[in-house]
């Protein structure tokens, strides 16, 4: 018997350093290459197939110190500044009501705060789009019919329009953080005040408000380095105002004419640092809340505020918001989808099911569609094994390089989609890899992976460590215990970020956009094409169909996986 | 004239009562105790005396103020009440200074008069020179002196305490019961103190009022508590004790009774106040510590016994006794060298032997 289990000296050597070279090695194809051939590529002077490209510094330079650019990063900076203060501002006030508060009807208050999680940014600017251009926008064409005002009552293809619709799909994130910070807090912290005599608009300033504040910060960082590097929404909103926006440059300067892959590349890194800065202040604040938190030695119920009169009201500050981020952008995607083109005035529209015909006869479409549902299925499916393969070694086995490892599985946090996509396409535009669908896979795994391994590390944190001990004393090998024990017991939490990242998957369009073409177009590229020719009615059908299918994955993961969706977040 | 009358106080929970009809005053200067396991509804009711809580019926006056009448209430912040919370409640983000000034800085005190009485709330729990430590820099036990400090430094009407001590250590705990009396006395503050520690309630209180399921099962001092247990639970609670069922056999009229217990001893007892009549069946409850070592072999509740098992405690020792059929407990001082084994003469004086009236 003592034989057989006599350490190998190869064997052993296989045992210290296969699994983390493998997953060293799988980690360097996902997270290193896209971004040291984004920096590469913002040195040359043109596209990896070009036979005369040569190094050169010109277009960092240009990108770095001429004024368009500068003016740009100003812009993104102010944007994505102005969108994480507007997010925080809504989602603490909504996060107050809910938590503090006699508001009536929570549970359904904060499913429908936090449904635009679950819905795509792209087709939100989309919907906005057909309701608040300044001419043919929905909501001035009702201003005009029932006021008989002139001109443009809202303007959303503005820098203001832009913030606004921004902060509206990301209040939810705030909402998110805010609330679970107000849920862990000592509800005696805010006792106390009331038994000192503060009332309660004193209490909420000078002791919640404070409590809170560096869960607010970490919100606003998070909020920012988001806002910063999306695309959908100033690329649907800006592109007409020319409003000048990073993540907007990184795909038309590979887009438009003149075409420039390198200075796409260049503008990419800009946006890159932005967001290394403000995951850095993110973790840093994130920090301070988890040592700012107190949780009680007992759960009592916190007292709510009686809001009497201002019951109603509260309710309908809740309701404006979802009216805005969910019911009238639908009410117009349908109203829009139904007709044939735009028109004036309500009066005159001309209601077709010709645009869901063609959707439903188009080719194209029906290709696109099955992509989508390819690449929502395959995504999740690897990011999530991999994710938890990495949890597993890094955490429990406590292979050698697990610092490393855990850095660079972390590292995609800090690359927005569009940056990665420039990365990937610098990396792969000369391989056959390039232009099929697995381009796309290949980037979602990458941008999605923190999220995933995140919930499969804090999942594997919560079980017990003697459940795993006890399977290898019963004599489990490693990938037994891990397949018999570890898996079944996180399920949940994988079901959770596995719905987490099909929704991420199939509404993505920033890593999309760069690396479409023909042969893998998915959902949101075609949709995003149509828009570009001035098309919004297949568009809109299309926004529509995206829209069905992310809701299906919820409802499933809700009803049939029993998934806790604002964990999933 | 009370300085708190609590009547007919009911909280319901959906279909869980939590408190079931409470009803009772506190004296001025006096300190009260709410004593029972958790979940008996002493917190709630504590928490709604506080206004932290709404109750779904009942009244709650303070100082002749009617704070809550049914669906009428006075909250919180205008109650003139403070409170000690189990968490300590230090507010993170504030100095030491700022934790305890900010009810007076809510009653618009001057400038001046809250620097000498923030100096003078922490001198009494002994933080003077941490005034400028912010709440986090802080040990446990001297987050508590804050809390209080912060609690005693607004002059309340009604001090509450919520399991203040339970967070702290066993050595800690004990200092601090002597130093929350100490106070308590030295303020003459009105206070109610919520615990689920029967000595802590016995040492600090000058009355007890215990709770169980939401009611309340007995209201006294502390020596009342201990000597005449009104029920079961009661005589269980607090203290140990031995809970023997047997039958009241006769009823003197000097106020003793003989009581034969299940396994044969006849004992000689003093009776309660309303005792029951002569035949029936009753509850007797023995504490370990009224058992005495008799000296000689006869005499009134002397018994022979066998002790089968000891127990060395420290000071004393426990002891599993057999007399007869029966089995108890109970406890001799350590010099009495008993060994297991041992056939011993024991005694109880009949004002030991308690009779407890309803046996839930």
């Amino acid at each position: 018997m003592s034989a057989s289990v006599a350490p190998r000296a190869g064997y052993a050597w296989i045992k210290r350093f296969g699994l983390p070279a493998m997953l060293g090695a799988v980690l360097f194809v996902l997270v290193v290459l896209p971004t040291a051939f984004m920096f590469i590529g913002a040195l040359m002077s043109a596209g990896m197939a070009d036979p005369a490209a040569h190094f050169t510094l010109a277009k960092l330079q240009t990108v770095y110190t001429t004024l368009p650019y500068l003016r740009a990063l100003g812009y993104t900076l102010a944007m994505a500044g102005g969108v994480a203060a507007l997010a925080c501002f809504v989602g603490i006030a909504l996060a107050w009501l809910v938590a503090r508060t006699d508001v009536p009807r929570k549970r359904l208050l904060e499913m429908c705060m936090i449904a635009p999680l679950f819905l795509s940014p792209f087709v939100g600017g989309l919907a906005w789009l057909i309701l608040g251009s300044p001419k043919a926008g929905l909501l001035n064409v009702l201003a005009r019919d029932l006021f008989a005002t002139k001109g443009a009552a809202i303007n959303v293809v503005s820098t203001t329009g832009i913030v606004c619709v921004m902060a509206l799909y990301f209040v939810p994130y705030a909402y998110l953080t805010i609330s679970s910070s107000l849920r862990n807090m000592d509800p005696a912290l805010e006792e106390a005040s009331y038994l000192n005599g503060a009332g309660v608009f004193a209490t909420a300033l000078r002791v919640t408000l404070p409590v809170l504040r560096p869960s607010l910060i970490s919100a606003f960082f998070f909020i920012f380095v988001l806002a910063a590097g999306t695309f959908s929404i100033p690329a649907v909103l800006g592109g007409a105002s020319r409003v000048p926006f990073l993540a907007v440059i990184v795909f038309e300067t590979t887009a438009a004419y003149p075409i420039d892959y390198g200075k796409s590349a260049a503008v990419g890194t800009v946006l890159f640092w932005i967001s290394v800065m403000g995951v850095a202040f993110y973790r840093y604040a994130s920090r301070a809340a988890n040592r700012f938190v107190t949780v009680t030695a007992r759960g009592f119920s916190m007292r709510l505020v009686k809001l009497r009169g201002w019951r109603w009201p509260a309710v309908g500050a809740i309701g404006v918001y979802v009216l805005l981020a969910i019911v009238l952008p639908y009410l117009a995607l349908i109203y829009t989808a139904l007709t044939r083109y735009m028109t004036s005035s309500f009066s005159k529209a001309s209601y077709s099911l010709d645009n869901v015909r063609w959707a439903a006869d188009s080719p194209e479409v029906i290709e696109s569609i099955w992509n989508t549902l390819l690449v929502g299925v395959v995504s999740p499916t690897l990011c999530l094994a991999l994710a938890v393969v990495l949890a597993y070694a890094i955490r429990r086995m406590k292979i050698r390089f697990g610092r490393t490892l855990d850095y660079l599985t972390m590292f995609p946090i800090a690359i927005p989609g569009i940056v990665l996509g420039t990365g990937i396409f610098w990396t792969y535009v000369t391989t056959p890899v390039y232009g099929t669908i697995w381009i796309l896979v290949l980037a979602f795994v990458a941008s999605y992976l923190p999220f995933a391994y995140r919930i499969g590390d804090t999942a594997l944190m919560q079980i017990e460590k003697s459940l795993e001990e006890a399977s290898a004393l019963c004599g489990a090998s490693h990938r037994g215990t891990l397949w018999r024990i570890t898996v079944p017991l996180i399920r949940p939490a994988l079901l959770s970020g596995w719905v987490m990242v099909f929704i991420f998957s199939v509404r993505e369009i920033s890593a999309a956009i760069l690396l479409a073409s023909p042969s893998n177009e998915v959902l949101s590229t075609i949709s995003w094409n149509y828009l570009d020719y001035g098309d919004q009615q297949k568009a809109a059908v299309l926004g529509l169909v995206q829209t069905l299918i992310l809701i299906s994955g919820v409802l499933a993961g809700q009803f049939v996986f029993r998934v806790r969706l604002t964990q999933a977040v | 004239m009370a300085q708190l009358k609590v009547e007919n106080l009911v909280v319901r929970y959906g279909d869980v009562v939590a408190v079931d009809g409470v009803s009772f005053g506190v004296g001025e200067g006096e300190f009260v105790s709410l004593l029972g396991p958790s979940g008996c509804g002493k917190t709630t009711t504590l928490r709604c005396i506080a206004g932290l809580e709404s109750a779904s019926g009942g009244r709650i006056e303070i100082d002749g103020q009617v704070v809550a009448d049914g669906p009428r209430e006075v909250p919180p912040n205008l109650r003139g009440v403070n409170m000690v919370f189990q968490s300590y409640a230090v507010w993170p983000h504030m100095t030491v200074f700022d934790n305890v000034a900010y009810g007076l800085r809510t009653q618009r005190v001057s400038r001046a008069e809250i620097q000498t009485r923030v100096a003078e709330a922490l001198r009494l729990v002994g933080l003077t020179g941490f005034a400028e430590r912010f709440g986090t820099e802080l040990s446990g036990g001297q987050q508590q002196r804050v809390a209080v400090a912060r609690a005693v430094v607004t002059a309340p009407r009604l001090l509450l305490f919520d399991e203040p001590l339970s967070n702290l250590d066993a050595g800690l705990r004990e200092r601090m019961r002597f130093e929350l009396v100490e106070l308590q006395r030295r303020l003459g503050r009105t206070s109610i103190y919520v615990t689920h520690d029967q000595s802590e309630a016995m040492v600090m209180s000058d009355r007890i009022i215990l709770m169980h399921k939401g009611r309340i099962v007995q209201e006294g001092t502390p020596q009342d508590l201990y000597e005449r247990p009104s029920c079961r639970f009661a005589a269980e609670f607090v203290g140990s004790a031995n809970l023997l069922s047997g039958v009241l056999e006769s009823v003197s009229a000097d106020g003793f009774g003989m009581v034969a217990l299940q396994g044969g001893l006849r004992l000689r007892a003093r009776l309660p106040g309303h005792a029951p009549a002569a035949g029936l069946a009753v509850l007797v409850c023995i504490r370990p510590e009224s058992v005495q070592l008799a000296g000689q072999a006869s005499g009134e509740n002397v018994f022979p016994a066998h002790v089968s098992r000891v127990s060395y405690l420290g000071g004393v020792l426990n002891c599993a006794v057999r007399a007869g059929s029966l089995d108890f407990r109970a406890e001799f001082p350590a010099h009495s060298r008993m060994q297991a084994g041992t056939d011993v003469d024991l005694r109880i004086a009949p004002d030991n032997v308690i009779i407890v009236p309803d046996s839930d």
